[in-house]
């Protein structure tokens, strides 16, 4: 009875393209959970900024109040149509405050809005614009 | 024995197709549990900033200490650790939990001005045993009246 020789080369070829799919997963999952902590950590650092401001927001507050207090207009604020206005800044990061005297030395908040300016991208990477 | 040469070299063949194979597999879960630990890491940190930036807006809305730990607890998960350090404990859903592993320390500190009070925030998030904190958020409010 003649034996059919077992070959190796199948089962090389067998094991080399299962590997080549392996690396390619292992570097899709790689690649996607890095992409992941770096937008998490963009996330982070967005709302440690955005709170900056809210702290610098409420120490002008305070330095308002107490100019009020002690009848003078504080320094920073300017009067537009009835409304004492002051822009923080902060990283490209804005807050625009807005508060109405009520009574001399109070005051009462109109506008706190925080905003960024935002710069469209001109390519994205080479992708089709779609015409 | 030509046959047998040919068997002796197809066993060492396949024991370095096995070895390589192997040694492979073995890098390749190094890199996916290396990406599975990252993915965790962010999970973890998304969760801290979540919950850190709700005890800040709680800050926002408290006029004194004990109206912040009054905001602050549900359930009963937030203590007093000193006069003005509260630590409040969230499941790993970020469900109150007392037990829970997120531990979120806020403090309030005053600061008394000629007029009002403005209060200073610090918020650190930890997870488990670690001391160590992962992520920490400063924000203030400002009080018209002095601090009750």
């Amino acid at each position: 009875m003649k034996q059919t020789p077992v070959k190796v080369a199948p089962l090389a070829l067998l094991l080399t393209v299962i590997s080549i799919c392996l690396t390619i997963l292992a570097i899709i999952s790689f690649s996607t959970a890095g992409a992941d902590m770096r937008l998490t950590e963009r996330y982070a650092k967005t709302v440690s900024e955005r709170y900056a401001l809210e702290v610098m927001g409420q120490q002008s507050l305070k330095e308002l109040h107490e100019s009020l207090a002690g009848g003078v207009l504080p320094e920073g604020f300017e009067e537009e149509e009835g409304v004492l206005r002051k822009t923080v800044e902060l990283d490209g990061a804005k807050l625009r405050i807005g508060v109405v005297l009520e009574g001399g030395t109070d005051y009462r908040v109109v506008e706190w809005k925080q905003e960024r300016e935002w710069t469209q991208q001109s390519g994205i990477g080479g992708l089709w614009s779609g015409n | 024995m030509k046959k047998n040469g040919h068997i002796t070299a197809f066993y060492v063949e396949t024991l370095l197709l096995v070895v390589i194979f192997v040694a492979i597999i073995l890098v390749l879960t190094n890199v996916l549990g290396l990406g599975r630990r990252e993915s965790g890491d962010a999970r973890l940190l998304t969760k801290a900033v979540t919950l850190a930036e709700n005890a800040a807006e709680t800050v926002a809305c408290a006029d004194s200490g004990e109206a912040l730990l009054g905001l602050l607890d549900e359930n009963g998960n937030a203590l007093r650790k000193d006069a003005a350090t509260f630590d409040v404990r969230y499941g790993a859903d970020m469900a109150p939990d007392a037990k829970g592993p997120f531990s979120v320390e806020v403090t309030w500190e005053p600061e008394q001005g000629t007029v009002g009070t403005l209060v200073s925030s610090r918020i650190t998030v930890r997870y488990g045993q670690s001391e160590a904190p992962i992520y920490t958020l400063e924000t203030a409010v400002y009080l018209k009246e002095a601090e009750r």
